[in-house]
Formats: structure tokens, sequence, C-alpha cells
């Protein structure tokens, strides 16, 4: 692809969020995965469609953002959006349910201390369960689309492998059934995608590019676009462009306009940058949303970058 | 030198970079690694991260498993190496330190569980950069090891990897798996004495039973090694020269965070000796004044200037924000200050350089001390 279509691809395409009804949000450490995945129920509530937005066992990201406590079960947080945090260890034992229905067996293992610790320490328990809970509410169709707040990178492509990676250690059984059931239904490419969160800098750029393809290699579900996360709030035209160039050369070194000047071409060859080097090893729409430098509070941000959002998608 | 980066460092064997996901721990190890270089220190910087970004940022091409050294500048007396930690090698050569027989080896690179345990055991990594860290220690190269700790897990995690890992090879469990005098327990079990096992045989699959049994035959005897790691790593995490160093943001919901996890760290007896506040809008640290308006540069052209009161338009709102910003920040900081102490608190400004080379680095370097 050349630069010049590479950067009208990032301009001309629209978001298309809500077409399918799971979404999967990740990115970088920081790049606002959680304020994108908070700020995208909250537009599906705009547009009357009933939501959940999770997190899959984290520190409580979710809670901060709502003000309010945020638990294993679904709450609501706001019209038509619903909140859940999922828990490994109040999900175990449906999952457990789900994959032995005998009521004897469930009760010895969460009675055997030694079994429960082999349960709490074997690898993959924790995820496998957070993804189960995950895939009952997907299947009970509650929700016209359910937004997950992933880890970042590196753990959350480890996520997404882990049914297949049951798979291949069980081979057969019936958590290796329950495992190839649970893939085919929340990491199903026709009714699940990804969404990706980037900053417009060098290496969290770099990150999301490698992000993206080992995405490609590790699952069958789609990506929609890039968000450019903090991207320029300021946009600037290729005139102003040349005469922040005029102004850099000729106000005096150390002046408050040059400085400004700076800051404001800087910002916009960044983002220039990043959306050029983003859609070019991708293929894929990008979309900014500008740094929000003056909010108070995450509420605040909740609210900028909702109706950010708002003006990509179709 | 800064002060708290002073007490940081000072006697310092270890020290430990924490904080939220993309704050700025990898570019700050790199940097606190310089520093010390820069004072004659021997310093090694120890990152999980598999995103390459300490190799990136110290402008190494590859970074491996074992130390590569960082070319710095003649004048700075120490030294800086870097390693990424490659957890599957780390793990198969302390299986090979423990287990001598060749014939067991082989049998474990072809076990699934081993397989599994290697790659996608939650905490194995940690686990992995904990050996590693007592060799490198040890190591006479050296006399400073910088941590840079993994994005999202949280510090805590961190800590208590080795202790959850030995739990995984508790006696208790392993010892189901053990032949014993009158035939194997798993045998016993399997036929039909406990609920428990037949479960696992049964949920699981007979061959993933089968791979649990041999793994264990053959690795049950690391449960005391992993025990006494556990316990040495409480100890190293305890010591006086062991430093943590918390990586913040000037962000509320960062600083809520900050102040949650010194309680963390301070509830286990680990006193954090630095807090850097990083990427604070410099406007922060600056005097207040009243911004004057902006006026075009002489040297424009007469039809230039309707362009440049558009544009100054555009400056005064960058500028604007950047300076409500600056006092949203300061008010952030504040609070941090008046909870943590003055002591504690390293404020380091959001530069306009990219990070992404030795030189970025360096710069980073010496605002921070
Ligand atoms: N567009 C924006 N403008 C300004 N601040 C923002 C913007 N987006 C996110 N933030 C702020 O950046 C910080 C990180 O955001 P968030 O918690 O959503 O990131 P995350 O990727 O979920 O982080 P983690 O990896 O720790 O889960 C928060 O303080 C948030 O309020
Ligand atoms: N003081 C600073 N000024 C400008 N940019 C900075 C500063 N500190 C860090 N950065 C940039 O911020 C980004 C994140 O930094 P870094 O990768 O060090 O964070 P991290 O906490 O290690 O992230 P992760 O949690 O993903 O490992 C990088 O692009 C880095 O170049
Ligand atoms: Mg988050
Ligand atoms: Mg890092």
């Amino acid at each position: 692809m050349t630069e010049a279509a590479a950067a009208t691809l990032a301009r001309d395409r629209t978001l298309n969020l809500f077409a399918k009804p799971m979404t999967y949000v990740t990115g970088k450490g920081g790049v606002g995965k959680t304020t994108i995945a908070a700020a995208m129920a909250l537009l599906a509530a705009d547009q009357r469609r009933r939501v959940l937005v999770c997190e899959l066992g984290s520190d409580g990201h979710l809670a901060r953002l709502f003000g309010r406590t945020i638990d294993h079960e679904p709450t609501s947080v706001s019209p038509f959006v619903d909140a859940a945090n999922f828990s490994a260890e109040e999900g175990l034992v449906a999952t457990l349910t789900s994959v032995l229905p005998v009521e004897r067996i469930i009760r010895a293992v969460v009675q055997n201390r030694v079994l429960q610790m082999f349960m709490e320490t074997a690898p993959s328990v924790r995820e496998a369960v957070l993804l189960d809970a995950l895939g009952r509410h997907f299947q009970a169709k509650k929700y016209d689309n359910i937004i997950v707040d992933l880890p970042a990178s590196g753990h959350a492509v480890t996520m997404l492998g882990v049914p297949q990676m049951i798979m291949k250690l069980m081979r057969r059984g019936p958590v290796a059934k329950k495992a190839e059931a649970l893939e085919a239904e929340i990491f199903d490419p026709a009714r699940a995608q990804i969404l990706l969160v980037a900053l417009p800098e060098a290496l969290p750029v770099q990150e999301t590019i490698e992000l993206s393809q080992k995405l490609v290699a590790a699952t069958r579900m789609g990506q929609v676009g890039i968000v450019l996360n903090s991207s320029a709030p300021h946009l600037v035209d290729k005139k102003e462009q040349a005469l922040l160039d005029k102004i850099k050369q000729e106000a005096a070194q150390g002046s408050e306009l040059r400085r400004h000047a700076l800051h404001l071409l800087q910002a916009a060859e960044r983002d220039e940058k990043a959306l050029r080097e983003l859609a070019q090893a991708t293929g894929l729409p990008v979309f900014r949303l500008p740094r929000i430098e003056d909010a108070n509070g995450f509420q605040d941000i909740l609210g900028i970058a909702k109706a950010a959002l708002a003006s990509y998608v179709a | 030198m800064n002060e708290v980066i002073d007490q940081t460092l000072r006697g310092a064997e270890l020290v430990v970079c924490c904080g939220a996901g993309g704050v700025g721990k990898t570019s700050s190890a790199a940097a606190l690694g310089m520093t010390a270089a820069s004072y004659g220190r021997k310093v090694v910087v120890i990152t999980i991260d598999p995103a390459r970004r300490l190799a990136q940022a110290l402008g190494l091409t590859a970074l491996g498993n074992d130390p590569v050294q960082v070319a710095l500048p003649e004048t700075v007396p120490g030294s800086v190496h870097a390693l990424m930690l490659d957890p599957k090698a780390t793990f198969d050569g302390m299986v090979a330190r423990t287990i001598k027989q060749e014939t067991l080896q082989r049998a474990l690179q072809g076990n699934h569980v081993y397989k599994l345990l290697t790659n996608a055991f939650h905490g194995m990594q940690e686990y992995m950069a904990v050996e590693r860290l007592f060799a490198l220690l040890e190591d006479k190269r050296f006399d400073l090891v910088v941590l840079d700790t993994p994005p999202t897990t949280n510090v805590l995690q961190f800590f208590d990897a080795p202790e959850r890992l030995a739990r995984f090879f508790d006696r208790r469990i392993v010892r189901w798996f053990l032949p014993s005098g009158e035939g194997s327990r798993l045998k016993r079990l399997l036929s039909g004495q406990s609920a428990a096992m037949l479960l696992i045989q049964k949920v699981a699959g007979e061959d993933f039973a089968r791979d649990l049994q041999e793994f264990f035959g053959t690795m049950g005897g690391l449960a005391d090694a992993l025990s006494q790691r556990a316990a040495a790593l409480g100890g190293l995490l305890a010591r006086n020269s062991t430093r943590y160093v918390v990586v913040t943001g000037p962000e509320e919901s960062r600083i809520d965070e900050t102040l949650a996890m010194v309680e963390l760290l301070k509830r286990r007896a680990y006193r954090p000796s630095a807090v850097i506040v990083n990427r604070v809008t410099p406007e922060t640290m600056a005097p207040e004044i009243a911004p004057a308006a902006f006026t075009a540069p002489a040297a424009l052209l007469a039809e230039e200037h309707s362009l440049f009161s558009m544009l100054a338009q555009k400056l005064d709102a960058q500028r604007s924000a950047l300076l409500r910003r600056a006092n949203l920040e300061r008010a952030q900081i504040d609070r941090l200050r008046a909870r943590l102490g003055e002591t504690l608190v390293r404020v380091v400004p959001r530069l306009d350089v990219e990070l992404d080379s030795a030189n970025g680095i360096f710069v980073l370097a010496r605002a921070l001390a």
C-alpha cells in the first residue's frame, strides 16, 4: 500500500463498532483500553442497545470509572449498560458444573483442600473459568453487545489462546470438549471482533503493530480497527504546518511562541507518523481520539471519549 | 544527584521498578541504570517485558537471555548490561540442573504438562525472573541489579510467584502421583478410591492424567527447591539493600493506584524509596505567570498574518488547556506529597524526545537525577 493510500484509508473508513455482538478491546498497558471499552458501552446505550462491559478479573478499573463496586454478577451502571468484573473464585463452581454435572464430585473438589490448591495454582484454570463466565453471558443473549476489556498486549494473546491450549493438552474428555465449544462460541469470527488501542508514540506504535500481527496468528477473529488514543487535540493543515515551520525558524529561541508552536507541530507530526505506520503495517482503519488535556477526572474523559467515538461510528 | 534518587541507589543491590501499565517502568529502569553507571556502578537491567521495549530503549538490536553490554560514552565510569528473560530457556536450565538423568529429561520434553507449564503457566515468567535475579546478584560482573517488572501483573503477584509455584508442587499434590509401596497412589486413586482423582481423569481425559503422573513423578523433587526459593525471595525482598521504585503518572487515577500500591508494599514491610511521577506536563513545574498574547514574528509576510491569527487561536487554546492541565496535575502531586512526604516523590517532566535510543534514555536519566 502506498503512503498516500494508507493515509486516505485511515480517514475515510467508518468504524463499524457494533455490527458484531462481541468486541474485545486490547492494546499496550495504560493506553486507554478501559476508558475506551466503557465509552463504547455508553455509546451503544445511546443507540438503545443493551450492553455489558466487562473485565476479566482485573484490579477494578471499571469500578473507578463508574464510581461504584463492580463484581462477578453484572450490575446496572447506567441505563442500558451493565458492568461486571468476572472472578475466577466465584465462577469456578459454575464452570465445573458445566463440565461435569455431578454434584457429589463437585462438592468433593470444592471441599478438598489439596484439590482446591491444585485448581488455584494449575496453569490456565483461572483464565478458563473467566472465559467460561463470559461465554455464559454471551450464550444467554441478554445483551445486544458485550464489550470485553482484555488485559494488556502479551497477556491478552495468552488469554485468547487458552481454549486452544486446553484442547491440545487434554485432547479428549469433557474439558477438551468444553474448551472447543467455548472457543467456537466466544471467539467465533462471525460474531466477535477485536478493537486495538494505540498511542501516537514510536514504541507504542511498534508494539501495536506486533500485537496486531500476533493476533492474526493467534485467533481467527478479525480486527475492526485501531483507536489512536491521546492523539493531537488540535489538527493543523498543510498551510498551517508551513507557517509553524517558519515560526520555528523566526521566533526567538526559548520564547513562548516558539515553544508552543513546536508543541503543536510535534503533536501533529507524531500523529501523522503513527497513523501512517499503523495503517501501512496492519491495513486496519485508524481512528484518532484526541488527548483530553484538561479533563477533570475520568468521568469527564469518559464523556468526551464517547462523543469522539460517536463521530466515527456508522 | 537528586536526593530521592540518591537515597534509592546508595547502598542498593537490587532496585525493583513497579507501577501500572505504560507509566514508564521500562524507561525509568533503563534511566536509573544509566544514572548508577555514571556514578561508577556496574549495573545489569533485567526486563521480562516480551515486547522488547528495553532493547529498543537502549538502542540494542537484540536482547537475549544473557546480559548484553550497552555502549556508553567513555566518560561514564561504570557500565550497563541488559537482558531480557527467556523463561523457557531458564526453566529448561533449572530442570537440567535438578534432573540429572537424560532419559527423564527427554521424556519431559515430550510431556504436554511440562510444555504447558513452561509456556503458559501464569507466574512461571515471574518465577523464572526470580531464579535469574538470584543468579545475577551472585554474578561478580555486576554490583547493582535493576528489575523492570512486567506490565499488568500487579507487583505482588510477581513477588508471590515462587510461593504459588511451590504450592503447585506441594507434597500433598505430588504424592498422589508418586509410586508408593503398595502400588502407585494414582493407581489406587484411579481404581475408585478417590472421587477427587477420578474427577481429574474423567474431566480432563486419561492422556492428561498420564502426562500429569509422569510430570509429577519426574518433577516432584522440585518441590523442596521451590519452597527454598520462595523463602529466600522473601528474605531478599525484605533486605535493606533492596529498594522499591514506584513509577506513576500525574493523573488522578494513577495517583490513586500508586497510593494503593504503596500501602500494599508497606503492609509487607517493603518500604518504597522513591515514587517517580513521570511524564508530568512541563508547565506543572514552572512558576505560574499570566500568559501574554502571541504576536507574529517580524519576519512574517503581510499575507501570512491572517493565517497567523488563526493559528494563534489554536496556540492559545493549546496553552490554556496545558495550563489547566498543569493545575490539575499540581493538585494531584500535592496530594501524593501530602500522603507520602517530600522525601519520596520525584517529578519527571514529559520530554519532547522519543525514548527509543540510548540517547533518549540519557535525557531521561538527566531529568531524573
Ligand atoms: N483521550 C484521553 N485523554 C486524556 N486522558 C486519557 C485519555 N484516554 C485515557 N486517559 C487516561 O489515561 C489513563 C489510562 O487509561 P485507562 O485506565 O483506560 O488505560 P488502560 O489501557 O485500561 O490501562 P491498564 O493497562 O492499566 O488497564 C487514565 O487515567 C485515563 O483517564
Ligand atoms: N518522561 C517521559 N517523557 C516522554 N515520554 C516518556 C517518558 N517516560 C516514558 N515515555 C514514553 O512512554 C511510553 C511508555 O513507556 P515505557 O514503555 O517505559 O512504560 P512501561 O511502564 O514500561 O510500559 P509497560 O507497562 O507496557 O511495560 C514509551 O513510549 C516511552 O517512550
Ligand atoms: Mg485497563
Ligand atoms: Mg515495560
